[in-house]
């Protein structure tokens, strides 16, 4: 009994008998209670794909899977985005696709190159977009998906022809730009100091792309990397 | 024994402990979430995450038909057969961009949608505005999602949320029409509300989570541990803007900038709920994020992440006199 009398006494039940709790409109209370259920499954879901960003589990790939309706719609899915800005890795490299004409014997003409540096201001918004395109490409080319890079090179390729004064082949390749290290004698051999050097530059990606007798983009892949990047993380 | 005090487990104390602990998250929940707040910091926010916003619908006028064109980089059917070998993914998602195939039809639709930008930043009839402008956005991103970086992750969240507050409430063309229609519209716009709260907490919450996220992320990298991250970073010729490597001699602050980057990424959602913590940190956060788009290029990024930062600036409300930002309370 003594216990009761405590607890009526509590301030705690007493704020809970104030008007502003217990007589509030049942529409106000039901109203609350819904808007707090969908904060909560709207956190939930952000909170998965958020966390599930880099390495997710198995049951991280199925929540994202699960929740994809709502945040893929919405964008609040992530989908690896590149948050972590580097992990020293190939892929976190630079990357460009270019665009040569390869002619009979003659020496390659660059035609376009993406993202371009001298067309586009480095921090805008235009050459960021050709920077993640090539950085796209280069992730699914260090992988072998094929579908993904061949898609692509052929859409880029054929853009470029249709706008060529006499249309003809075109290669399309990828090419990793390596990051200058910060000691250049790592791994006992002495790196190029100018970071443009060719040693720092490697051709990832490679296809001839052409037009068909029915204007439809063909490709004939000539080369890719064979293995997925290793890491430098004993540099 | 006697006057020593003893500890006597009681089965009938516990559900009123529970009980306790309930009410206790309860009562932090709503008031987390359900406490009226000025509109005022929103309004504040709506301004320069429009900017942005229109920044990256106009940069695409020049090469609106070079990116989306049936002959483009990125045609319709290119889109629709990568989002379909992405595994995982729910296909290729609605983008009013699909419809329309004709040079002339996409840009008349490219300049309807800059123009509901322009409002949205404006502030006029926010309401349903920012509903455009999130249309806007999410059909340029799921037009060509591979074109997407870390930006329009940030802007997309912003814009969402504006959408659920009076993100027009303040510093727009909706409170000069509300004072010209008198003193009581202009309280009615300027009134704390539940909305704003939730508006407000769901962008600073996203946003300390994007944080944690984006900190925790840089641990599984060894570069982050090690001390040489910021050193690749600087290395990237081809996307930096700020030729950093004179640092190359100097690798301790290579080191310490590395470590100093991820300490304050992981601090910043924890230490940003803290009233006191708040000025230095947004103030810290302003030059780190321009010092990181010095160094990677993203210029984007790191003005949206100033942008959704600031969220937790504390700022006064004239009009009722109170601070919109209470202390936080965590529940």
């Amino acid at each position: 009994m003594n216990q009761v009398t405590k607890r009526s006494d509590s301030p705690r039940v007493q704020r809970s008998t104030t008007p502003s709790s217990t007589d509030r409109p049942s529409s106000v209370g039901w109203g609350r209670d819904l808007i707090s259920l969908l904060l909560f499954c709207h956190v939930f879901c952000v909170v998965i794909v958020l966390s599930a960003n880099l390495t997710p589990s198995s049951l991280q790939r199925r929540l994202v899977v699960l929740v994809a309706p709502y945040t893929r719609l919405l964008n609040f899915d992530p989908n690896f985005t590149r948050f972590q800005l580097t992990h020293g890795i190939e892929e976190h490299d630079d990357h460009v696709l270019e665009v040569v004409q390869a002619g009979q014997g003659s020496p390659e003409t660059l035609i376009a190159r993406f993202p371009d540096g001298t067309r586009h201001f480095r921090g805008g918004l235009p050459f960021g977009r050709y920077r993640n395109l090539a950085d796209m490409f280069a992730f699914h080319a260090y992988r072998e998906l094929d579908d993904v890079t061949a898609e692509l090179a052929r859409a880029i390729g054929a853009h470029v022809i249709k706008r060529m004064p006499e249309p003809s082949a075109v290669v399309v390749r990828c090419r990793w730009h390596r990051a200058q290290p910060l000691d250049l004698r790592e791994s006992g051999e002495l790196n190029p100091a100018d970071p443009q050097a060719p040693e720092y530059w490697e051709t990832i990606y490679e296809a001839d792309v052409f037009l068909d007798d029915d204007g439809s983009p063909q490709l004939v892949k000539r080369a890719s990397r064979r293995e997925v990047a290793p890491s430098r993380q004993g540099a | 024994m006697n006057g020593t005090p003893t500890i006597k487990w009681d089965p009938a104390s516990m559900p009123d402990r529970d009980e306790a602990f309930f009410d206790r998250v309860s009562k932090g929940w709503n008031e987390f979430w359900f406490t009226p707040r000025s509109p005022k910091i929103l309004g504040m926010l709506r301004i320069p995450t429009g900017l942005l916003l229109m920044m990256a619908v106009a940069s695409f006028t020049p090469e609106l038909w070079q990116w989306f064109g049936a002959d483009g980089i990125l045609p319709a059917s290119t889109t629709a057969k990568i989002a379909a070998g992405d595994a995982g993914t729910v296909g290729t998602l609605p983008s009013y961009w699909f419809a329309f195939a004709t040079p002339s039809a996409m840009q008349v639709v490219h300049y309807a949608g800059l123009l509901i930008v322009a409002l949205f930043t404006l502030g006029w009839r926010t309401r349903w505005t920012s509903i455009g402008a999130l249309i806007v956005l999410l059909s340029y991103v799921h037009r060509a999602p591979m074109i997407t970086s870390q930006f329009e992750s940030v802007l997309t969240y912003l814009v969402a949320y504006l959408c659920l507050g009076p993100a027009g409430a303040y510093y727009s063309l909706d409170r000069w029409l509300a004072k010209s229609r008198g003193t009581e519209a202009l309280a009615a716009c300027s009134r704390p509300t539940v909305a704003a709260s939730i508006s407000l907490r769901l962008i600073q919450l996203h946003t300390a989570a994007l944080y944690a996220v984006i900190g925790l992320t840089k641990l599984a990298g060894a570069p982050w541990w090690n001390g040489e991250a910021s050193w690749w970073l600087i290395a990237q010729t081809e996307s930096r803007l700020v030729d950093w490597t004179s640092l190359r001699d100097w690798v301790y602050l290579v080191n310490a900038w590395t470590h100093a980057w991820v300490v304050y990424e992981l601090a910043f959602p924890l230490a940003i709920w803290r009233t006191p913590l708040r000025v230095p940190f947004l103030g810290v956060g302003i030059m780190w994020w321009l010092l990181m788009a010095s160094v990677t290029g993203l210029v984007a990024y790191a003005l949206a992440m100033i942008v959704a930062s600031l969220a937790f600036a504390p700022v006064r409300s004239p009009d009722s006199g109170e601070v919109s930002l209470a202390p936080i309370r965590v529940p």
